[in-house]
């Protein structure tokens, strides 16, 4: 019969490329953190899987307490479910500080800080290429570092903001993102928004010349879908 | 909860042969809950819907345990659920999948370190190369690369052949590789990609 010894993982084979290593380690350690671990949990409460105290809601903050909390209040309407949590022996990695709390439903919800209220609907993306107000821009900065990946993404979205109402304004955009982003991380995503923007532009041959590129380029690219529906092509 | 239109009854589970209840579910969500949730992230769920999908997985769990078989473990038999719940996600229509390839990864929000910059843009590349392979080949080498179970282990999880998942596992690799760019030391390459079957 014929056996299989385990090939040494990657992520740990001195032999594999150093980005790899580092793109398997960076997932390894990637996990749900606790505001997901505490909407699981109220999810999975609210469908009548009982997980007990202290299961699964260990060491949340407040804001996942609310989300717990409007989860249940969710489901106190349809049924009559309640979870208790507890704090856990072990606080999870990706939360800061954890609040003592034990929730029992239907108690009254503690009410969010306005500060805590600010951080819930924070945008999501940092435009950390703005310089403060009453400092110079940096060029030499700006030309030696590497974009990190959230200008990048801040970059792109607001590319498409530009969409709707100025698709040539976004195409002039565009027109620098090899420039601005010499080593791209996104440039599958601005190739679909150019595509788009296109599109969007009236520019309907040029975009298909795109897409043909963008095909060839990137034959798996996940996104082939998304610009087979943008021109109406057959998959 | 549940938004994805999960169907259990397509869902194929591993087989279940002993009528007992070795679960603690409880302790089975904290202790693998959120992995499971980063196995649903690698085999192309967005984040939130990974959190939908991973309440799958134990919503799954809880209706089948008392005919969990007791001979694999645990985490192998969630694994195998997970594996299959994010294939039934992939088996959706279009709309699921332009979700899961969103341009903005949700879990941005949370980067305000430049090490957790550092790690997201790895994430990034990785998930990139994830997108690549096909399901089969992206689950045995999540499996083993990014999870560490065993060969046998996934064999278990997702009931194929121990050969099968060699030879998927070897051709993920190379594709892999080759994505990276590999610079590899003299006779790397081939002990990377050949591993030891025999």
């Amino acid at each position: 019969m014929k056996t299989f010894e385990e090939p040494r993982r990657l992520w740990q084979d001195e032999g594999a490329p150093a980005a790899l290593q580092k793109a398997l380690n960076a997932g390894r350690h990637d996990k749900a953190n606790a505001r997901a671990m505490a909407a699981m949990a109220a999810g999975l409460a609210a469908a009548g899987v009982p997980l007990g105290g202290g299961a699964a809601v260990a060491g949340v903050g407040v804001l996942s307490k609310v989300l717990i909390g409007a989860a249940i209040v969710g489901a106190m309407g349809s049924g009559a479910y309640v979870l208790q949590t507890q704090r856990a022996s072990t606080p999870p990695q990706n939360e800061g500080a954890s609040a003592p709390a034990t929730l029992v439903v239907p108690k009254p919800m503690p009410q969010p800080t306005a500060e805590e209220r600010s951080a819930a609907v924070a945008p999501a993306i940092h435009h950390a290429a703005a310089p403060p107000k009453g400092r110079k821009p940096q060029a030499r900065v700006i030309q030696d570092a590497e974009p990190s990946i959230i200008e990048e993404t801040a970059w792109l979205e607001d590319t498409r903001r530009l969409l709707p109402n100025q698709p040539n304004q976004a195409l002039l955009r565009l027109q620098t993102y090899a420039m601005k982003f010499k080593h791209p991380l996104l440039d599958q995503e601005a190739a679909v928004l150019k595509i788009e923007a296109l599109v969007a532009a009236g520019q309907r041959s040029t975009a298909q010349q795109r897409a043909g590129e963008f095909f060839h380029n990137h034959p798996q690219s996940p996104h082939r879908q998304r610009v087979q529906r943008l021109l109406n092509l057959q998959p | 909860m549940m938004g994805l239109g999960f169907d259990q009854k397509k869902t194929r589970l591993p087989p279940l042969n002993h009528v007992s209840s070795l679960l603690d579910l409880p302790a089975l969500f904290r202790e693998h809950a959120p992995y499971l949730w980063r196995v649903l992230r690698r085999l192309g769920a967005s984040a939130t819907d990974a959190e939908d999908l991973c309440q799958e997985v134990f919503l799954v769990a809880h209706r089948n345990q008392a005919t969990f078989r007791g001979d694999s473990s645990p985490r192998t038999w969630l694994y195998g659920i997970a594996v299959r719940v994010a294939a039934d996600l992939r088996n959706k229509a279009h709309m699921r999948q332009e979700r899961s390839v969103a341009v903005l990864p949700e879990t941005l929000v949370e980067a305000t370190q430049d090490d957790a910059l550092e790690q997201q843009r790895a994430r990034v590349l990785l998930d990139r190369a994830l997108a690549g392979l096909d399901a089969e080949r992206r689950a045995v080498f999540v499996l083993y690369e990014i999870e560490d179970l065993t060969l046998q282990e996934i064999a278990d999880c997702l009931q194929v052949p121990l050969q099968t998942v060699y030879s998927r596992l070897k051709s993920a690799r190379q594709e892999v590789l080759a994505l990276f760019g590999e610079t590899l030391v003299p006779g790397g390459t081939a002990t990377l990609l050949e591993g030891s079957g025999r």
